[in-house]
């Protein structure tokens, strides 16, 4: 899967690394931040919406896996558990952001109106262009939309481990899912049409 | 059969539907169309979406790839070895400059004597704050300049060059300033009487450096080291034979101080003999008739009056200055109102800066030796026609800006600005804030706290460098925080380019103009300087805050 070896080494020379790395060992602690910082900043970047925001949290998630280094559990496997802290730090940076602490509302979510107007799946052939459209859509989605999403399909987690991370439940992940694409498919469109009616120059 | 709903299918391509649910729907699938192609398109769009996801832009401060790892024990040995090698040094230095014995009425120069060192402390202090070309005069003054200055850059190469950590400066620090205060506390008499007097009768001789802390203080005998005081009030008839440090309500000297004398108090009246400088904080500051001062005088005031004999030059900032006596070198005077008498005795100039030109009264019969300049602070409206007003603001500008240049070589971290949001805006003010107010407390308590431990020790140049260095970094740091906001400001109108790192010396530029502008605007100007001053310090502290907490995850 893309994932897993988006920028990394193979398997078992980050296993080797990681064993190191648990034992203290400053050089693999320093490879390890090396081929793991630019995974790590991505999931921040799209969790938190700005590329400073981001930096930091990278920084801190570093420090963070550094000192928890010890309770890692090998079953895990390790990008995935950075990954996790990585998850937990930027929900509670979030989380401080506003006054109050919930980010979601599992009533909210139930109530939510479905999409009135039956909007077509985004297409998978897109132009350079089309795309940074589609990823500034996805920076622009509210937090209760884009964390899920985000974990879903850069993190890769299950529905099961999403909610487990955002502490709802299954059936309201799924919904939010749903809706966060629904609610890009909307973004984009809009903006198809508002580029459809500016005149080619 | 029915088709599901679209949801449903979300769900299936996602792969989180139940297993029996699952062979539903392919079934269906394998019947319908329609929803095989609306599957389809959905697993298209989730692949997309990672796709996208996956793709993030990369990071840009290249600065920030982690250094390669050095082992943690080649640090620590480094560590020690410098921490060892600059105390055993300091250890030497002391030891040897404390035996040296220098010409009697230089001996104030030694670096490690206490007058000189406490001397350093508020000269510098006041060199910075107030104009200091006039106190450029005065050699203390020069040297502790040149003194904080060295410690500074000799702090900033650490720093940058030999990539120590601000934690080992701060181990290396903290290690001399033990050393520094483990010098035995030798020859230092302590008498303290909380309620009532202490008395040192005319012919009691103390063979030792004395702190006296009591009510009234009366001293009549011999001290033969130096006199420390704290109390209500102090009246000295005896002679104090090294300097004299008085803290207290009134100050009446009498007698004879061989050395300096540092008064922090409400009325001074200096009428005896003091060999070196008097250096006074103090409501009303009289050296009457027949009082002789073999350095200078350094008067903080709210008036100053000068009826006796100034060696060299006299320095008074004062509500009202008054000079009938003599002096022996230059007077340069901030004062609101000047009266020099007909007696007076100026050898060298006489300068003044005042409020008002009525407020100035010098009599034709008095001696001036050399040039008489006096300087009217221009009132608001005035200064905006004088064009040297505009060549200093941009004289101003220039050195600001090259200063910016040469701190973004230094510390390139510092200009990564933050200032996108709201919120960010918010946050660097309040850190503003706090780096506006809280260092100038924190030098002043640390240095009556340090300057107390020093005088039990007899050691204080050490202990009182720390404060200076917060004073002098802070000021700098006021001064240089325009150079944040310009940068803010510029970046606004020249955009980072997506993809490369933001512009620099273009913004910067067109912000200081900008920025000089605002403070320079009358009446409103002020509080928009203060303001600069407070974003500023709080981008840059933010900033450096954050490329301390990278380097700590590198």
């Amino acid at each position: 899967m893309k994932s897993e070896t988006n920028g990394m080494e193979s398997g078992g020379e980050l296993d080797a690394l990681v064993r190191r790395a648990r034992q203290g060992d400053a050089e693999a602690l320093g490879e390890l931040y090396r081929q793991l910082r630019p995974r790590v900043f991505g999931l921040c970047r799209h969790l938190l919406g700005s590329r400073e925001a981001a930096e930091d949290a990278a920084s801190e998630v570093f420090l963070k896996a550094q000192r928890a280094m010890k309770t890692y559990d090998s079953a895990l496997p390790f990008p995935r558990w950075l990954l996790s802290i990585a998850s937990h730090y930027c929900i509670d940076v979030l989380r401080r952001r506003r006054l109050e602490q919930r980010l979601f509302h599992p009533g909210e979510i139930e109530s939510e109106e479905p999409a009135a107007q039956r909007l077509s799946p985004l297409a998978e052939v897109m132009q350079a262009e089309r795309r940074d459209h589609v990823r500034a859509a996805v920076e622009a989605l509210p937090e209760r939309y884009r964390l899920p999403l985000v974990l879903r399909y850069y993190s890769e987690l299950s529905y099961e481990q999403i909610a487990g991370t955002l502490g709802l439940n299954r059936n309201h992940v799924a919904t939010l899912i749903f809706r966060a694409k629904q609610e890009l498919r909307r973004s984009l469109q809009r903006q198809a049409v508002s580029l459809a009616r500016e005149p080619v120059q | 059969m029915n088709c599901f709903p679209e949801p449903t299918y979300a769900v299936f391509v996602d792969g989180e539907l139940p297993p029996d649910e699952a062979r539903r729907i392919e079934a269906h699938l394998l019947a319908c169309g329609e929803c095989r192609a609306l599957v389809e398109a959905l697993r298209a769009e989730s692949r997309l979406l990672a796709d996208l996801l996956q793709e993030v832009e990369p990071e840009v401060p290249p600065e920030l790839v982690a250094p390669p790892a050095r082992p943690r024990w080649m640090d620590f040995a480094w560590t020690t070895a410098v921490i060892l090698g600059v105390a055993a040094s300091a250890q030497a230095a002391y030891s040897w400059f404390s035996e040296v014995e220098t010409v009697p009425g230089i001996g104030w120069l030694n670096p490690f004597s206490l007058g000189l060192q406490v001397q350093l402390f508020f000269a510098s202090l006041f060199y910075l704050l107030r104009e200091g070309a006039s106190m450029l005069a005065s050699l203390t003054a020069t040297i502790s300049a040149l003194l904080v200055a060295i410690a500074f850059i000799a702090g900033v190469v650490l720093l940058r060059r030999w990539r120590q950590t601000p934690r080992f400066l701060l181990v290396t620090f903290s290690l001399l300033l033990v050393l520094g205060l483990a010098q035995p506390a030798a020859g230092v008499e302590h008498r303290a009487q909380k309620k009532g007097d202490i008395v040192i009768g005319e012919n009691e001789v103390i063979d030792d450096t004395l702190v006296l802390h009591a009510e009234h203080i009366t001293v009549d005998g011999t001290v033969t080291g130096n006199l420390f005081v704290f109390g209500g009030d102090l009246s000295l008839k005896g002679t104090v034979k090294g300097d004299l440090f008085a803290f207290a309500g009134n100050v009446r000297l009498k007698g004879t101080v061989e050395g300096n004398v540092f008064v922090f108090g409400g009325n001074t009246e200096v009428s005896g003999r003091v060999g070196n400088s008097v250096h006074a904080f103090a409501g009303n500051f009289l050296l009457p008739q027949g009082a002789e001062v073999g350095g200078d005088a350094i008067s903080f005031a709210g008036a100053a009056t000068v009826d006796g004999e100034i060696k060299r030059d006299l320095l008074s900032f004062a509500g009202a200055t008054t000079i009938a006596g003599g002096v022996g070198r230059h007077v340069r005077t901030h004062t609101e109102a000047l009266r020099v008498k007909s007696s007076a005795r100026i050898g060298g100039d006489l300068k003044a800066v005042v409020d008002k030109q009525e407020k100035v009264e010098i009599s034709p019969e008095a001696t001036i030796g050399g040039k008489k300049g006096i300087t009217v602070k221009p009132g608001t409206a005035a200064r905006y026609k004088s064009p040297p007003f505009y060549m200093q603001i941009t004289l101003g500008l220039g050195i600001v800006f090259l200063l910016g240049l040469f701190l973004r070589w230094l510390f390139p971290f510092l200009f990564s600005g933050v200032l996108n949001t709201a919120g960010d805006v918010g946050k660097a003010a309040g850190i503003g804030f706090a780096a506006c107010v809280v260092p100038p407390v924190a030098a002043l308590v640390l240095g009556i706290i340090l300057i107390g431990i020093g005088i039990l020790a007899d050691v204080v140049l050490i202990s009182i460098l720390i404060p200076i260095l917060m004073v002098v970094v802070w000021l700098l740091a006021l001064y240089l925080s325009k150079l944040f906001v310009a940068l803010s400001l510029g970046q606004v109108v020249f955009r980072r380019e997506p993809g490369k790192p933001a512009p620099f010396v273009l913004p910067l530029l067109a912000g200081l103009v900008v920025v000089y502008i605002a403070i320079n605007i009358p009446i409103i100007g002020g509080m928009l300087r203060f303001i600069v001053w407070i974003l500023g310090l709080g981008i840059a502290t933010l900033a450096a805050w954050r490329h301390y907490r990278r380097r700590a995850a590198a």
